[in-house]
């Protein structure tokens, strides 16, 4: 393939592939855009109130896999990240996750920023990035955390 | 898949199943049955077809086999298994449970029983934090993997641990 590096064969097989397309058909995710090597998704969320939405993402994914990618939750409209006040919300475990840092990236271990602080990617190597990994696997982790406030939601029995 | 290999024109289904570690699609012809699902899986994974039972991702009831793959069932994530119902424990502080799924189910609808009414009634305070990881091991299992990949025919059960996630400031709780 003359002219198209590693890292956008690396991509463009992972938008292919089974494991990310079963997320679109699920409903989970979507493609909201992509130009090497940017990538953008929009990841389905349940709010505390339990109504329906959705966060954008910016993949910055030059390198890949071999390069952990970059990912800033995004506001698609104003091409920046996403007002603090607009973040996710629910558990300590969501708000943490998206909170604005100082590298402003989402506060993952896969997160190529993130995980290269402190002792993250030893301390959680199943969190952590390596070049076998495949973009659904931060997707699902996104997914996961933006759709927990479901868990709170459940019938309880009476107090 | 092999089996499926060459096929110009047709629909994709995507599938999940014994033998299977993940999520695959499967290229068939126009206006297959639901059973070439199976042949194709059964194949793949080298047991006998007719031994194999399709199922929807979530639903516990079997597919029938000669409806033609369109619509609805072309538009969800399939599974084909020897085993109908899965005896599944879930652990979590000294105390088990248990129910039985279809091998399609979810680990997420697995976790949803587990920590709600019905399971070990998680405070909804830390309830978003619970993860479910196979008895024994401490990694939190994907959400979307259907149990059955974790089951191999004779066997029917499988055992979780109910367990708290990492938690974004660095330290595991």
């Amino acid at each position: 393939m003359t002219g198209v590096s590693p890292a956008e064969q690396a991509i463009r097989a992972d938008l292919d592939s089974a494991r990310f397309q079963a997320g679109v058909r699920r409903g989970q995710w979507r493609q909201v855009s992509y130009t090497f090597p940017v990538l953008i998704v929009a990841v389905t969320a349940t709010e505390p109130d339990a109504s329906s939405n959705e966060y954008c993402f910016r993949f910055e994914l030059t390198g890949f896999p071999g390069v952990p990618p970059e990912a800033r939750i995004w506001n698609p409209a104003a091409n920046a990240m996403l007002e603090n006040n607009k973040r996710p919300k629910g558990s300590a475990r969501v708000t943490g996750a998206f909170k604005a840092w100082d590298k402003g990236t989402v506060y993952r271990p896969w997160d190529r920023l993130a995980g290269a602080h402190g002792n993250w990617t030893t301390a959680y190597p199943t969190l952590a990035w390596n070049p076998k990994r495949d973009l659904t696997f931060a997707l699902e982790d996104l997914h996961g955390l933006l759709t927990s406030n479901t868990a709170s939601r459940f019938d309880r029995p009476s107090a | 898949m092999q089996p499926t290999e060459n096929v110009q024109v047709g629909v994709e289904v995507m599938v999940e199943g014994e033998g299977l570690s993940e999520v695959e699609i499967v290229r068939l012809p126009e206006g297959s049955l639901a059973k070439e699902i199976v042949v194709a899986v059964a194949t793949r994974s080298g047991f006998p077809a007719e031994e194999a039972i399709l199922f929807v991702e979530d639903c516990e009831d079997p597919v029938d086999l000669a409806l033609i793959i369109e619509g609805n069932l072309m538009d969800r994530v399939h599974h084909v298994h020897r085993v109908r119902k899965i005896e599944v424990g879930v652990f979590y502080q000294g105390r088990r449970i248990q129910e039985r799924f279809a091998p399609s189910a979810r680990v997420q609808r697995v976790l949803d029983w587990a920590i709600g009414s019905k399971g070990f009634k998680i405070d909804p305070t830390i309830a978003p934090e619970m993860e479910l990881a196979l008895h024994g091991q401490t990694t939190a299992l994907p959400k979307n993997a259907h149990i059955g990949r974790y089951v191999r025919h004779p066997h029917h059960e499988l055992a979780f641990d109910l367990i708290r996630g990492i938690v974004p400031n660095g330290a595991s709780r």
